[in-house]
């Protein structure tokens, strides 16, 4: 991903139009209302060479963490400058806000923003409620709380995208404004009123800097993300046709499906042009995935043909190669989606028909149920690949045309979101529990704090990671924390002293956020210090309330690192439960009903299969066996219901679809075992009927259609019955997925 | 320009008030100024959105 972000900047900088980029015409929204004839006059005309385009980066993507980290430290100064000046309460908030609300690309920001004011009012409103019926009694108090902050916690985890976001921030700002809140009462109206204007303030400001300072657009993330995939796609369909191994590639794009399609969701907030593309960009998505599918299959009937050359299949390679070629040519932009598909259908009328190949009664029946595949998946691929292109052409044709939604289903893991919600909720009653206890000065900063970071860390990846990790990084930053605040803080006189002290620690902070690896890290150092440092328009200097405060956020940070640890924890064994029951419950709807289309079952699938090779630790050969055997079950799946569609033996493949989920509930090999020899009887049984004379040339192609189907599913799960349990003993396969 | 205004009961701060009318005015300017195609002619449209907002909302704030 960052070679291709980098390469296609290269590009954009030199200023020709990439190879793989959109045409200009559509990379700024505003242009797309003009007439068609203006946009293709302006295509043939030279760009101007005065004036800016916005959609060329000014600067190159090795300076996106450094001009993050500037824009952050900006937005954070700016926001604490307005904080003083209106003397709000407390403006550590303010700051607080900023670096949760800071993302490296523009849209990120506007969407988060929307969704946490929403979220904020929300908690703020519940807060008031919770003290206006609790606030004398504690332990009711501190319980209701928890009960909320689970229950969001719990939304927060099922919901997708920025809703979870807005969830996560209903639960903790009841705990921002309901504990201080319940301890006075009498101003719990007020406190509420404060905190909704800081972090308010704290969203406004970065949302605002961050939109006009040298923007990173997400659409643009996203057309280019489009673009690099398009080509992508592309080289590793000829790479795949000529023969080549290109395995990695593959999984590579599987991954890319998904971030376009998390891209997509968080850019219809921010471009009215992706917002009206965003059905077409699913299509795109669901074409991708429909390419990468056959394309295993292909790739594996393609090894067993160069092993096993007795089948005669002539013309194979000549189709191969001029398909390769059209693929090549579509590219470079040399040939459009209609040219394409047109080079398809010549490709295709070389291959020789599945008949034909049936008649040859010498050779084995086997060999001629996969020399029929052999045949049917090229034809396959052409169809799936035209597909692509042609929803490729329809995302860039200037008016965008109506098309069907595509249904993506979201495999959502409800008894995990359960899980994170009951830990969030523990969080916060033990952590109350130990202040109430113990009487802790610093106790409602660390309860405050335990039920922050449950909440937050519960909808990122690797939480117990990035809590353990805190809670070393907090005990140890105390005593930088001390000596910035203590030592330098009281020597500044002026805002603009105070800026040259604190500048550094959050442009610090800010540039580690903006690497990938230390994103978490950078996160929770300017959490801590915005907590710590306590600014006020008048600075109080208590240095033994930043030590307390500094424990209370080591406290509370190794609490959540234990419950993190402790209910629930994130292993590869428990993401791997997950995958097998997601994948149960995808196969038992094929089956059942209601039944799941294509779209609905490869879609959800393929999320699965995502969030578990993300779960896993990617040097232990088993977990590669895991991914791989998934990737086997999804296609099995797919072709199950190819053959379900066709409507022409439903017993056949429900009793297969009900085996397989029979094995993924017990982990089996006898139901597995099963399920390859059904798909290997129904396969030759299909056989028999296209030799049989007296079917239609209709019937005797669908039969011949399943046929092929039938074999993929049985190869499949043989794939998958290898990888789980013969090489089980054996250690790590050589598979690479 | 006003402290602050009750609303319900509660004081609302005036300023809040203020931001909202301003919001209104604002889509309202910013629909007719994107269908007559203004925001073509300038290098960056956010920056200049900003400040017609921000126009906007100190104009009414002065003038009242």
């Amino acid at each position: 991903m960052e070679g291709n972000l980098e390469r296609t900047a290269k590009i954009a900088q030199v200023g020709g139009p990439a190879p793989g980029l959109a045409p200009a015409k559509i990379q700024q929204g505003r242009d797309v209302r003009r007439p068609v004839s203006a946009q293709i006059k302006q295509r043939k005309a030279p760009r101007p060479s005065t004036g800016v385009d916005l959609a060329k980066p000014l600067l190159g993507p090795p300076w996106i963490p450094w001009i993050f980290a500037a824009k952050t430290t900006a937005s954070a100064l700016i926001a604490l400058w307005i904080a003083f000046a209106f003397n709000l309460d407390q403006p550590k908030w303010t700051l607080l806000t900023v670096f949760i609300v800071a993302q490296p690309q523009s849209g990120l920001v506007l969407a988060k923003s929307f969704y946490r004011i929403i979220g904020t009012l929300v908690g703020a409103a519940a807060a008031l409620l919770l003290v206006s019926l609790f606030a004398q009694e504690r332990v009711l108090f501190l319980g209701t709380l928890a009960v909320w902050i689970g229950l969001c916690t719990f939304a927060s985890k099922l919901a997708r995208n920025f809703t979870a976001y807005g969830f996560v921030l209903a639960g903790y700002t009841v705990a921002i404004v309901g504990i201080p809140g319940a301890l006075d009462p009498g101003n719990a109206f007020f406190i509420a009123q404060a905190r909704v204007t800081e972090i308010s303030l704290g969203i406004m400001t970065t949302a605002a800097i961050s939109h006009l300072v040298l923007p990173m657009s997400l659409a643009q993330s996203l057309r280019r993300a489009v673009a690099s995939s398009r080509t992508e796609l592309a080289d590793a369909a000829v790479a795949l046709l000529e023969g080549r191994a290109a395995a990695a590639l593959w999984t590579k794009l599987l991954g890319q499906v998904i971030a376009i399609e998390n891209l997509r969701a968080s850019a219809v907030f921010e471009d009215r042009d992706i917002r009206d593309r965003s059905d077409v960009i699913r299509r795109l998505g669901v074409a991708m995935l429909g390419v990468i599918d056959v394309a295993q299959l292909l790739g594996r009937s393609a090894d067993w043909l160069r092993a096993c050359p007795a089948v005669p299949v002539p013309g194979l390679t000549e189709a191969l190669r001029t398909a390769a070629d059209a693929i090549g040519l579509w590219r470079d932009g040399k040939l459009d989606a209609a040219g394409l598909r047109h080079s398809f259908v010549r490709a295709s009328a070389d291959l020789p028909l599945v008949r034909a190949l049936c008649r040859e009664s010498f050779v084995p029946d086997e060999d001629v149920i996969r020399g029929a595949a052999a045949i049917g998946y090229p034809r396959d691929f052409f169809g799936a690949f035209a597909a692509f292109a042609e929803a490729h052409e329809a995302l860039l044709s200037p008016q965008p045309q109506p098309v069907r939604p595509a249904r993506f289903a979201v495999s959502n893991d409800r008894v995990g979101a359960a899980w994170a919600g009951l830990r969030a909720a523990l969080a916060l009653l033990v952590a109350g529990t130990f202040w109430i206890l113990t009487n802790w000065p610093s106790g409602v900063t660390a309860t405050i704090l335990a039920a922050v970071a449950t909440a937050r860390l519960a909808t990122m990846e690797g939480g117990s990671e990035a809590a353990t990790k805190a809670a070393f990084l907090f005990a140890l930053s105390t005593f930088p924390a001390f000596i910035v605040v203590e030592v330098l803080l009281p020597d500044a006189s002026g805002f603009a002293m105070f800026c040259l002290v604190v500048a550094p620690v959050l442009f610090f902070c800010a540039w580690l956020m903006a690497h990938t690896k230390t994103a978490g890290l950078g996160f929770l150092a300017g959490l801590y210090f915005a907590s710590v440092a306590m600014f006020q328009d008048r600075m109080a200097y208590d240095p033994v309330g930043l030590i307390g405060t500094s424990l209370a956020a080591t406290f509370a940070v190794a609490l959540t690192a234990v419950l993190f640890a402790i209910i629930a924890p994130d292993t590869p064994e428990a993401a791997r439960r997950r995958f097998v029951k997601a994948m149960r419950r995808a196969f038992e709807g094929i089956a059942g009903r209601p039944q799941v289309g294509p779209t609905e079952f490869v879609t959800s699938t393929v999320e699965a299969l995502d969030e578990l090779r993300r779960s896993l630790p990617p040097d232990r050969g088993q977990d590669v066996a895991a991914v791989d055997s998934g990737f086997a079950l999804l296609g099995a799946g797919r072709e199950l219901i190819r053959v379900r569609d066709q409507g022409r033996s439903r017993r056949a493949d429900a009793g297969l679809a009900d085996d397989i989920a029979c094995f993924l509930a017990s982990n089996e090999r006898q139901p597995l075992d099963r399920a390859v020899s059904a798909a290997r009887e129904a396969s030759v049984k299909r056989l028999a009927e296209v030799r049989d004379d007296g079917l239609g040339v209709a019937d005797a192609r669908a039969a011949g259609l399943e046929m092929v189907a039938f074999a993929a599913v049985a190869d499949e799960l043989e794939r998958c019955r290898e990888l789980l349990f013969d090489h089980k003993l054996q250690g790590a396969p050589i598979h690479v997925a | 320009m006003l402290r602050e205004v009750p609303l319900f009961g509660a004081l609302a701060p005036s300023l809040l008030l203020y931001f909202l009318a301003a919001l209104l005015v604002f889509v309202i300017v910013d629909r007719l100024v994107t269908r007559l195609g203004g925001y073509r002619l300038l290098w960056h449209p956010s920056l200049a959105r900003f400040g017609l907002f921000l126009c906007l909302f100190s104009a009414l704030v002065l003038a009242t």
